[in-house]
This record gives C-alpha cells, sequence and structure tokens, in this order.
C-alpha cells in the first residue's frame, strides 16, 4: 500500500474547514468515513500521459449519426 | 397465476383480451399494500384515490377500444426521485419533506403518457445514497423473501414492491449499483441502460457522471416494455442521445447461438467476500447460457477496485457538489449514513477528481474493446445474499468494492436477472453487460435465461 497522501491531522483540518461546527462524535464519525475515502483515492494512478484525456472525449458509438 | 403475481406482459395480454381490468389490478396492488406494506414499508406514499381514478379513465379509453399500448392499465409506482407534478417527491428525506415539484419528470410523463397507473412513490435510500438508515423521515424498506433482511439500495422499495406483489413495475436509478442491487437481493429483474439511454430530466441527482435511471420487473421481458416507453432523447437532459430506440419486445425470443459470453473471474473468483452459494448459482447461470448456445470464455479486466475508486471519487465529489449548500447549513437534518458518506468528500480534491475522470476513460474504453470481443460479460450482481437489514454497514459502500460499479464508470447497459435461491430462501443474482446502447441484445440475454430456468416461478410467501 502506498503512504497515506493526507495525515489524520490535514484529514480533520479539512473538515473543520468545511464544516466549523461540527462536534466532536461528529468529526470522529466522519474521520472514519474520510479515512475510507482516502482510501480510494490514493488508488488513484498519479502520473498519466498528457493524453490520457476525462471521460469527456468518448470516441463512443452513440456519437455517430 | 393470479392477479398480484401476473406479469406486465401476462397482465397486459389479459387487459388487451378484456380479460381483466386496469381496476381490477389497481384494487389487487392497493389491496396487498394494506395488508403487507406494514411490514414492507416498501411505499412512502401510496395515492390509492388517484390510482382508483385513473384506473377507471384506463378502463373506460380500453373498453372504447383507444388502447395506447401494452402499458396502458398497467399499475406501476416510482422511486422517490422522480418528481411527479403536484405530489410530493422526498427522496426519502427530511431535507425535501416539503417539496411538490411544478411538474413530471420526463421519465414520469412518459410512463403517464403510455398509459401506466401510478400507484404511488417508493422508498430509497436517502437521495439514492444514504442506507439503509433508521433516522430518516421513514423507515428503511424490508425484504419480502424475509423482512428482517436487507433489500439492497438504493432503490429499495422498488425492488420490495415489485417482489411482492405491490406494484407490477417500478423506476429505480442506478448511480453504484442502484437498480441492479435491490434487484438482485429481491429476486427480480432490473436493467441500468447505457448512460444516455433514458433522460434523467426531474429526476433527483446524485452524480451526473454516473446517473442512470431505469426500471426494475418480475422479469427481463417486463423490463423490455418498460424501457420502450422511457428510452430515448431529451431536450431537457443534455446527455439522453439522438439515438435510434429499437423494439425491445421484439427482440426477445430464441437462443443464444452465434454470441460470445466473456467472464471476468478476476473480478470475483478469489474474493473471500464471494458467498459459495452465490459463486455456485452464477458459475451455474453461466454454464446455462453456454447450453442457449453462447461461447463462453475468461476475460480479464482491470482489478475491480480500479473501477470502484473511479466510482467511489466520481460519485462522492459529484454528490458534494449537488447538496453542498444543504450540508453546510442543515447538515443536521440529513441522515447519519448519508452525512458521513457524503460530507467525508470534503477531503477529495480536485486533482482526484480530474484523475478518477481520467481513469474512467481508460476503464471505459477497456470495457469497450471486451465488448467488441464479446456479446455480453457475466459476472455476479452481489458478492452475496441479503443478510439482516441491521447489520448492513453504513459506510459498507467505501469500505468494499462493489460488482455493480464497473458499468456505471463505463456507461454500458447492465443488468440483474434471478440465478436461484440460498438454502435460506434468498434470491441470488446474475449480472449481465452489454454493449453501449445495446439494450436489446442484453435483454435477449436475459429474457433466455430466464426461460430456460425455473427461478421466475417462486414468488416471496408473506
Amino acid at each position: 500500500m502506498p503512504e497515506p497522501s493526507r495525515s489524520q491531522e490535514e484529514l480533520s483540518d479539512l473538515l473543520a474547514r468545511a464544516f466549523p461546527d461540527l462536534t466532536e462524535t461528529e468529526r470522529a464519525a466522519l474521520l472514519r468515513a474520510s479515512g475510507h475515502v482516502a482510501r480510494w483515492t490514493e488508488r488513484l494512478p498519479r502520473a498519466l500521459p498528457y493524453e490520457d484525456e476525462p471521460a469527456h472525449v468518448f470516441t463512443a458509438p452513440e456519437r455517430s449519426p | 397465476m393470479s392477479a398480484p403475481f401476473l406479469t406486465i406482459a401476462e397482465a397486459s395480454a389479459a387487459l388487451g383480451k378484456r380479460e381483466v381490468s386496469p381496476v381490477e389490478l389497481v384494487e389487487t396492488c392497493l389491496g396487498r399494500i394494506e395488508a403487507l406494506d406494514g411490514k414492507l414499508h416498501s411505499y412512502v406514499l401510496v395515492l390509492a384515490d388517484e390510482a382508483r381514478a385513473a384506473a377507471k379513465r384506463a378502463e373506460t379509453a380500453i373498453l372504447r377500444g383507444e388502447r395506447k399500448g401494452p402499458l396502458h392499465g398497467i399499475p406501476i409506482a416510482l422511486k422517490d426521485i422522480y418528481e411527479t407534478a403536484g405530489i410530493r417527491t422526498t427522496g426519502h428525506s427530511r431535507i425535501k419533506l416539503d417539496h411538490v415539484p411544478k411538474s413530471d419528470a420526463t421519465v414520469t410523463k412518459k410512463l403517464a403518457e403510455a398509459g401506466t397507473i401510478l400507484l404511488g412513490k417508493l422508498a430509497t435510500h436517502e437521495f439514492a445514497m444514504g442506507g439503509p438508515s433508521f433516522d430518516l423521515p421513514f423507515p428503511p424498506a424490508r425484504n419480502p423473501w424475509n423482512p428482517a433482511n436487507f433489500t439492497g439500495g438504493s432503490s429499495s422499495g422498488s425492488g420490495a414492491a415489485v417482489a411482492a406483489g405491490l406494484a407490477f413495475g417500478a423506476m429505480g436509478s442506478d448511480t453504484g449499483g442502484s437498480i441492479r442491487g435491490p434487484a438482485s437481493l429481491c429476486g427480480i429483474a432490473g436493467i441500468k441502460p447505457s448512460y444516455g439511454r433514458v433522460s434523467r430530466a426531474g429526476v433527483f441527482p446524485l452524480s451526473f457522471a454516473l446517473d442512470h435511471a431505469g426500471p426494475m420487473a418480475w422479469t427481463t421481458r417486463d423490463c423490455a416494455l418498460l424501457l420502450q416507453a422511457i428510452a430515448g432523447p431529451d431536450p431537457r437532459d443534455p446527455t439522453a442521445a439522438e439515438m435510434p430506440v429499437p423494439d425491445y419486445a421484439a427482440a426477445l425470443g430464441g437462443d443464444l447461438r452465434g454470441m460470445s459470453v466473456g467472464v471476468p473471474r478476476n473480478f470475483f473468483a478469489n474474493d473471500p467476500a464471494l458467498d459459495p452459494e452465490t459463486r455456485a448459482a452464477v458459475e451455474a447461470g453461466i454454464a446455462e447460457l453456454g447450453r442457449l448456445g453462447a461461447r463462453i470464455e475468461e476475460v480479464k479486466l482491470s482489478p475491480l477496485d480500479d473501477y470502484h475508486a473511479a466510482c467511489t471519487v466520481i460519485l462522492l465529489t459529484e454528490a458534494y457538489a449537488v447538496h453542498e449548500a444543504d450540508l453546510k447549513a442543515r447538515w443536521r437534518d440529513y441522515g447519519a449514513i448519508f452525512r458521513h458518506r457524503v460530507m467525508a468528500a470534503a477531503v477529495i480534491s480536485g486533482a482526484d477528481y480530474v484523475q478518477a475522470l481520467r481513469l474512467r476513460r481508460k476503464l471505459a474504453l477497456e470495457m469497450d474493446a471486451a465488448l467488441q470481443r464479446h456479446t455480453a460479460l457475466a459476472f455476479p450482481s452481489t458478492f452475496a445474499p441479503a443478510g439482516p437489514i441491521e447489520a448492513v454497514p453504513g459506510l459498507a459502500f467505501l469500505e468494499k468494492a462493489a460488482l455493480t460499479t464497473p458499468a456505471n464508470v463505463s456507461g454500458h447497459p447492465a443488468m440483474s436477472v434471478c440465478c436461484g435461491y440460498s438454502k435460506a430462501g434468498m434470491p441470488l443474482g446474475l449480472q449481465l453487460v452489454g454493449r453501449r446502447f445495446d439494450e436489446a441484445t442484453l435483454l435477449k440475454v436475459g429474457d433466455a435465461y430466464e426461460r430456460a430456468t425455473p427461478w421466475r416461478g417462486r414468488r416471496p410467501r408473506l
């Protein structure tokens, strides 16, 4: 597994900035959820070649006449 | 079979021969809702008076020889994220508890134009995302095969109502598997059409890139009839593609000779979460596709976790954007499961989102390539049958990759058909993925499988 890209402290800061009025209980629950989210973001490729554009450039048959 | 357990196709044929009236069909459903929904909680709103009036109008029209088509007089229900003019649409959430739309969703309108009769609005996970939850204005739907068990989500009420005979068909929505999951766990058929096949206008969004609207019914044939009514372009939805809509029912019948079915076993075969009964039923289902004439071949795709990573990051980012204002102002009004899943997206960066979109394209092209070699792909809809509703982890979607997310990421049509039952009597689901905009062939595969197997002959005993 790669090293987590963000520490618990960073996650906590991000959540505090987005939701300043969270209770401690709620913050703890969100931190647990954020840990799971971080696991998926860490799986994303970070060094794709320039030509790997996002999904808005499908050459899918639905765009053919 | 008796009226509540007629399929849409059977009820339609009976209506055509005037052996049954829309009024009888509606009364049968309303009677079952009255008797059974107290323990299933599949409806959040029953429109008994409106349905009776619509049934009377349909009966009059049919007797006059003015039948609109095969769905005229068929009672259906909508997941409560489909807007209905003048009728409360809540998303199963306190946030929208008083929301009465001024206009219909395009699908709502098309189904009405086809002559269906709206019985009511169905339970969902909160905004098609958070559930099963016990802290919302309505209780979560329960599985008709065992009301102590989960229905799957998020089209939970749709799965439960159709399986229990409380509606002949229903609409669901599918962003990460929300049609196919409940279809699998409730033992019915459900199809997530191609991205762009069915308009989402007037359906509460969860993730613009991944949301799909689609039908759920007892059989694949019934799904074909419902899809026929709702497919096609829509000026209100820029993603609804200008593609011709074939005659889906006409495509059904026959066997699978000349077709090739790819099996991506790397998605599931070595996963410890795969339940042995599910494995056996799905492998038997794949073998049955072979007996029907399809060539069965192994296909290797990227790891399921890659698909799920792209899906999760895109879904949560877009869901956060949709709900940002309410989450900041009223986060306590959301159920705990919704807010824990979606507020956690605050930690996803803009770069993460873009990388997920770039990964999505690679995965979609990989799936396109696999489906150039194969007519369809087959694998389980879920790793296991439904278990106790109380035991479903609140963060389940974040903890473990789902077998349904690949087709949301890639946009290909995908469906779940019932492929047997566990020893405990819970349904098991076989997932089929087809070529982009070729729902007709996908439905043909599902229909051939259902006709060749005995699973459509069993209904929940309630």
